[in-house]
């Protein structure tokens, strides 16, 4: 692989929740999963895509956290039917990153980087067909019509990196937090019928503040000097 | 069957599987099912305790599980369900099936809620209650995980619960025998650093365990609560220290939560590899470590030490006051030297030996004397501190290029000569030090290529030149009451452009800022007082500021001014002739000083620059610019001031130039 669709977004807030942690409040991973990506990424397309039709790579970062007192409408499974609790709603303190960073210009600067090997796909981040939003459904994203380009990319072995998510193998020398991630989630194939997890393993993601040093498999450099790993759902 | 060869990606399912280890006494990837089984009859080992009784007695294990589990919810059947179920998921393990959980990947077939029903039935829960029991997995069995009856809009389609191996449910029931408290609620260690977190574990097991032996055997076991993240931190480093393997990069979490009722929360404290590291350094140190230990474990001040490390900042507890008496100098220089200031030292310890130096009466000994003299009486000690700098540098023991050297914003133009971030620095060695110890004035550098260096060369240079001695006003006590724009109009205009002055003068709201220039003025000028200024050459700017394009507007609308009046003085009043000395003797000397005279000037000027030249040529000189376009700033500022000094700068540089040329002073600003 030589070239990449690079992709930038921008925003005022973001929410990549850190899963399994439901009651009481919400907290926030230091980046988004490759399955919640994944998602903006159907989003931008106008349908559901799957984890085979697309390898990505991914750079994020976020200037402070939040916390919001949300109120909830909630709801109960009573074994047939979902339907509102019956102790009515309830307060809910959320965590949520602040990604509105500012350049001399005023600009807005990118929070998230997508760095796909679907070229072909220009045109859906140039005119998306969803809204794209990281999270919550106010945490909307933008993407500026020139951020979308061809980029060429070279591999390479070692490099610097952060604002990622890697998957985690014992030993390794990164600092980090480590969580238990499915790279992606299918739908059964009946209505309703819930969702599977797609290989579900160890990641260590790693905070933009601390470009650390890695060599693994799927480190690339692009043309603008900017490194990334590429998961490939291996 | 062996269940896991490595540790998974949840903290808490990773805490509970280095809590068996640490009973097991053997790693994870020999543990299998049977052991399991066995620490959940026996889990100390001692035929004494089971891991029911235990978590029955264990004050974190609601914490952990709320009271709404089996367990403390159900006097009649709640203990036989909780012993029956663990006990038939540990010895019906499984790792193939079409399920994946979610939390550790494991594969399996029979799920929880089948235990679970199980499981009722065989203990003789009443049938027709069975249906309506919630068995579905929730936060009773894996905390805050939610539920279907709470959380439900938080789980898939609100319907499914989250997809999770019983055997993990059955795992976490161990983590209440490694349950210590951070910020009143639990601790969880997270680190990828896995050796550090199964050792941090494996202590709190032991702590766990001598409390839960000790008491009666049906006694409560309180939490353990002393501890704060000073404490584990501490533990860590320990931990660190005696690794044979040295770590670079060692971050890690710590989770405070807890599942107790309504009250369920959590928050993570993220300790990142930097602050380990520079942590790392001071406790290395044997000479440094008895220090490092006692202010982590000082609950009143580690949250404050560690804030300001991981952030880089100046920390109050090193400094002497009326409870402690600081660190040692060599602690602070290290802490000093990690936060990035280790350039400063020097010259710190070096103004401290110089304000011991200085003859203060019984007054100011006693002001010096306070731990806390640089806040009590900010005013008083920067007068101290500058007194003792001029006093040195009349010695030659204090180079202006050294007062520049410890600039608070050196960057900062017009010049700003505090120094006040060094006050906290100068007072802790005034203090620390004692008459013994040597102190070296540290080597002159060099700030000619910085911005600062090349901004105060300017005004070196143009004192060098001057013939008047007008510097002399600068040396005494009163030198701050000391127009610089004089000199500056009359020896500055030979060498430098209007905007280069302006800028190092003038702020963006056009207000005229020298206190900090007098400040450098004068400790260079008591430097040299026994010996001839030096003659410096034209220095250059190519640092300096540009002004802004609202400054640059005005300025060259002065300049226009300035070249319009020029022309209507040679080509209207003297014909296309001018003469050197009368215009000086005319224009440059007779220069107005007070505001309404300056603005009649204007006006008169301007009017007679109109009528002359009309009756002259036919043409018409009449200025394009109005008297109150220079008048009033760019700003809106009524500031004929600022106008006059600068016509007369313009006129000065104008007159300065007549032996080279007669025909501009535009400068091709425009």
């Amino acid at each position: 692989m030589n070239e990449v669709l690079e992709v930038k977004f921008d925003g005022w807030t973001t929410t990549p929740r850190l899963p399994f942690v439901l009651s009481g409040n919400a907290l926030c991973m230091t980046v988004p999963s490759y399955s919640s990506l994944l998602g903006l990424i159907g989003c931008c397309l106008g349908r559901i895509v799957s984890h085979t039709e697309v390898q990505f790579g991914f750079h994020y970062q976020y200037s402070t956290t939040g916390n919001d007192l949300e109120t909830r409408q909630r709801l109960e499974f009573d074994g047939r039917m979902v339907k509102p609790h019956a102790k009515g709603t309830d307060a809910y303190k959320r965590e949520f990153h602040v990604v509105s960073t500012t350049d001399s210009a005023g600009d807005l600067q990118p929070c998230l980087t997508l760095w796909l090997n679907r070229i072909d796909w220009i045109d859906y981040f140039r005119y998306p067909i969803g809204t794209p939003a990281l999270g919550r459904s106010q945490d909307l994203l933008h993407i500026r019509f020139d951020s979308v380009k061809i980029m060429s990319v070279e591999p390479v072995s070692t490099t610097n990196v952060g604002g990622c998510a890697l998957p985690f193998k014992s030993g390794m020398q990164v600092a980090g937090q480590l969580v238990q991630l499915a790279d992606a989630y299918e739908e059964y194939e009946r209505i309703g019928a819930g969702r599977k997890p797609i290989n579900p393993r160890v990641f260590i993601n790693l905070s933009h503040e601390t470009n650390q040093e890695v060599t693994m498999a799927n480190l690339f450099r692009t043309s603008e000097g900017q490194s990334f790993y590429l998961h490939n759902w291996q | 069957m062996i269940l896991f060869k490595d540790y998974t990606g949840n903290a808490m399912l990773n805490n509970a599987l280095q809590t068996i280890e640490a009973l097991a006494g053997q790693g994870i990837s020999n543990i299998d099912a049977d052991t399991l089984l066995k620490l959940f009859n026996n889990p100390y080992r001692d035929g004494l305790h089971t891991l029911t009784g235990l978590n029955k007695r264990l004050k974190s294990y609601t914490m952990f599980f709320s009271k709404n589990g089996p367990l403390f919810n159900d006097k009649e059947f709640g203990e036989a369900i909780y012993k029956h179920l663990i006990t038939s998921i540990l010895s019906n393990v499984e790792n193939e099936g079409p399920y994946t959980c979610e939390l550790s990947g494991l594969r399996f077939k029979t799920t929880f809620e089948v235990f679970y029903e199980q499981t009722l039935r065989k203990v003789g829960y009443p049938a027709i209650k069975i249906n309506g029991k919630d068995k579905t997995v929730n936060r009773c069995w894996f905390p805050l995980l939610g539920g279907l009856g709470s959380d439900a809009q938080a789980l898939p389609q609100a319907k499914f619960a989250l997809t999770v191996h019983p055997v993990c449910l059955a795992i976490l029931q161990f983590l209440p025998l490694s349950a210590v408290l951070y910020k009143s609620n639990l601790l969880l260690v997270d680190a990828s650093n896995e050796d550090l977190s199964k050792r941090l574990i494996a202590d709190h097991v032991s702590l766990i365990k001598s409390k839960a032996t000790a008491g009666a055997a049906t006694s409560s076991v309180e939490n353990i609560k002393d501890y704060t993240k000073g404490h584990y931190l501490l533990r860590a480093l320990n931990i660190l220290a005696s690794k044979e393997r040295d770590d670079t990069i060692t971050a890690f979490n710590l989770w405070c939560f807890t599942n107790s009722g309504t009250g369920a929360s959590c928050e993570i404290d993220r300790i990142p590899s930097q602050l380990i590291n520079d942590l790392r350094s001071l406790y290395k140190n044997p000479s440094l470590r008895p220090t490092v230990e006692g202010i982590l474990k000082n609950s009143k001040i580690q949250s404050d030490f560690l804030d300001n490390l991981e952030g880089h900042l100046d920390f109050y507890g090193l400094y002497p006051n009326k409870n402690s008496d600081g660190v040692s100098i060599h602690f602070y220089e290290a802490y000093q030297r990690l936060i990035g200031n280790g350039e400063r030292l020097g010259y710190a310890k070096y103004v401290a030996h110089l304000l011991s130096k200085e003859e203060w009466n019984k007054n100011q000994h006693k002001f010096l004397s306070k731990t806390d003299a640089p806040t009590s009486d900010y005013a008083l000690y920067k007068s101290m501190v500058y007194k003792a700098l001029v006093g040195a540098a009349s010695r030659k023991e204090w180079h202006w290029a050294h007062h520049v050297s410890i600039l608070n914003s050196p960057d900062k133009i017009p010049i700003d000569s505090t120094i006040s971030r060094m006050y906290r620095m100068v007072h802790f060695y005034y203090s620390a030090l004692s008459a013994e110890d040597d102190v070296v004035m540290p080597a002159i550098p060099d700030v000619s290529n910085q911005l600062i260096g090349q901004a105060v060369n300017v005004f070196f240079q143009v004192m060098g030149e001057d013939k008047r001695n007008y510097s002399s006003r600068w040396l005494g006590s009163r030198y701050q009451e000391v127009n610089p724009l004089p000199l500056l109009v009359r020896e500055g205009s030979r060498f430098y452009d209007l905007d280069v002055v302006y800028a190092l003068l003038f702020d963006l709201e056009n207000r005229q800022i020298a206190y900090g220039l007098r400040d450098i003025l004068r400790v260079y000028l008591n430097y040299h007082h026994n010996s001839s200024l030096p003659q410096l050459d034209v220095q250059p700017t190519n640092l300096l500021p540009i002004p802004d394009s609202e400054q640059m507007a005005y300025l060259n609308k002065l300049r226009d001014f300035a070249n319009e009046y020029v022309a209507y003085y040679r080509d209207g009043r003297n014909k296309g002739k001018l003469d050197e000395a009368k215009f000086r003797q005319h224009v440059l000397l007779p220069m107005r000083q007070d505001n309404f005279q300056i603005s009649q000037w204007l006006n008169n000027v301007t009017e007679n620059m109109a009528g002359e030249i009309n009756k002259l040529s036919g043409q018409s000189f009449a200025s394009a610019l109005s008297s109150e376009e220079l008048l009033y700033d760019y700003t809106g500022r009524y500031n004929p001031a600022f106008a006059r000094f600068a016509l007369e700068y313009l006129l000065n540089q104008f007159y300065h130039q007549l032996t080279l040329t007669l025909t501009t002073v535009y400068y091709g600003n425009a």
